[in-house]
């Protein structure tokens, strides 16, 4: 494994052509970002959601809900809820969407997509929702297939943002939308300092206490650092062809909801 | 802080701890399973969504505000309503919905009896609410709240089911806005008719006009 500190270096922007990306902090092989994220998450699989709760005292319930009230999502349609985890939004878009509707929740993880699925079976979910692990680089669909895909605090932890980006451009319908809900940039210095403080800091002590695992955590915190801010992932949407792009800044840019549609 | 999701939020959890407290959920929900109830309010120009599912019900904002204004397009189980809250008072009296109606106040497409399911779902549901609170109360304390809780129910529950059955009675009987499923079967049923005998006539007259030509003495 080839790991060099420097954070300095080290940029989601990097060109095409280069062999090394970032691990929160960490420049390492692109071949090997996405075993250390797996990593992370079977690490973190099994107390996913009540970490969520915790760490965003409970708010990530209302990014997500925002995130499907801006879906447009009626019934009878096909929906891709990408790095879905634990199937916050497919079990809401699989009860919108109806029984002649579809959704399909993929994760590279197996680990999360067993958590969601358990979470989601004993929830009495069923019929309309499929189990798909998949990487979001290279998605196993059709073109033209869904008319909606969210990526919900999955964007970050993928190796080539563009080429994912490309992929779910090719498997949306023309009409439909892309909703990328992620960490970014806070809008004001003062809330920046807090929320740097709370995530270096409190982040790791929670995670060490409740899953026992302050590494994940830690690389939750530089994860988010390290993720395009709000402007740079907009035109990364653009670049690979998405149109009608814009955002929304949700607790004061701790997370932005980017939106872009395909014509 | 998006406050339209934590208010709906609140509303969706407060109506789904009702159907899991309630004893015949399922049946109520039933005929609404798969439907789609769309309520534009007009002060807020906020649209809320109510999506059936089998044992819940999700409430969704309009973002995008695509049903703050009628739809062009509803599928079967689909019904928008917008209405002022100020109508709301109005509405009980069926002779004044045609001037609600014209001056905008209220507005509907769709199926109606995805409206209709929605009031009776309050209507017919069956909360033992004393046996949930002698869990946390007592017994006598449960009954007490219980009493004094289904007066006012009840009384709301009037004004709702007065107010459902005089839009629906003034939009198909007195004021004939909308149009049932029979009647446009029906109406279809006899457009249909009336072409095939036109249909029939062209064809006879063509054959009586082909008839007289032969019949004419050559020049």
């Amino acid at each position: 494994m080839t790991i060099t500190q420097d954070k300095n270096q080290a940029s989601t922007n990097a060109p095409a052509e280069a062999k090394t990306t970032d691990f929160g902090f960490t420049q390492v092989d692109k071949d090997q970002k996405q075993d250390m994220v797996a990593e992370v998450f079977h690490s973190v699989a099994a107390k996913y959601d009540i970490m969520n709760d915790l760490m965003s005292f409970g708010i990530h319930r209302v990014w997500k809900r925002f995130t499907i009230d801006c879906s447009g999502v009626r019934a009878g349609q096909k929906v891709l809820d990408l790095a879905g985890g634990t199937g916050d939004l497919a079990a809401k878009f699989s009860k919108i969407v109806g029984p002649t509707g579809q959704v399909i929740l993929a994760d590279i993880n197996h680990s999360m997509l067993n958590v969601g699925k358990e979470k989601l079976i004993n929830k009495g979910i069923m019929g309309n929702l499929h189990y798909v692990q998949a990487n979001a680089e290279a998605l196993p669909f059709p073109d033209n297939h869904f008319d909606l895909i969210t990526i919900a605090f999955g964007l970050r932890n993928v190796t080539d943002k563009s080429k994912a980006l490309a992929s779910m451009f090719r498997v949306l319908k023309p009409g439909g939308r892309l909703l990328v809900l992620e960490f970014s940039k806070p809008e004001t210095e003062a809330l920046s300092k807090i929320y740097d403080a709370y995530s270096f800091h409190i982040l790791p002590q929670m995670g060490k206490l409740v899953a026992n695992d302050a590494d994940s955590y830690r690389y939750l915190a530089e994860s988010i650092r390290m993720h395009p801010d709000q402007e740079t992932l907009e035109g990364m949407m653009q670049e690979v062809g998405f149109e009608q792009t814009s955002y929304h800044n949700l607790t004061g840019g701790i997370v932005a909801l980017h939106r872009g549609f395909k014509f | 802080m998006p406050t339209k999701q934590i208010f709906t939020a609140a509303i969706e959890a407060a109506i789904n701890q009702a159907l899991r407290w309630a004893n015949n959920s399922d049946e109520v929900l039933a005929p609404l399973y798969g439907k789609t109830c769309i309520i534009h309010i007009q002060e807020w120009n906020l649209a809320l969504s109510f999506n059936f599912a089998k044992d819940e019900v999700n409430i969704v904002t309009d973002e995008e505000g695509l049903f703050n204004t009628m739809p062009d397009e509803l599928s079967d189980d689909e019904c928008w309503v917008s209405l002022s809250l100020f109508a709301l008072e109005k509405i009980k009296q069926n002779n004044q919905i045609t001037t609600l109606i014209k001056s905008g106040q209220l507005d509907f497409a769709g199926d109606l009896s995805i409206l209709q399911s929605l009031g009776s779902m309050f209507d017919k549901l069956e909360l033992d609410m004393e046996e949930v609170l002698s869990k946390y109360i007592g017994d006598v304390a449960a009954y007490q709240v219980n009493q004094t809780g289904k007066k006012v129910f009840e009384q709301a529950n009037q004004q709702l089911s007065l107010l459902l059955q005089s839009f629906s009675d003034a939009a198909l009987d007195e004021k004939p806005l909308g149009v049932r499923k029979i009647m446009a079967i029906n109406f279809s049923d006899e457009v249909n008719q009336l072409k095939h005998d036109v249909d029939a006539l062209e064809a006879r007259i063509s054959c009586l006009e082909k008839q007289r030509k032969t019949r004419l003495p050559k020049p």
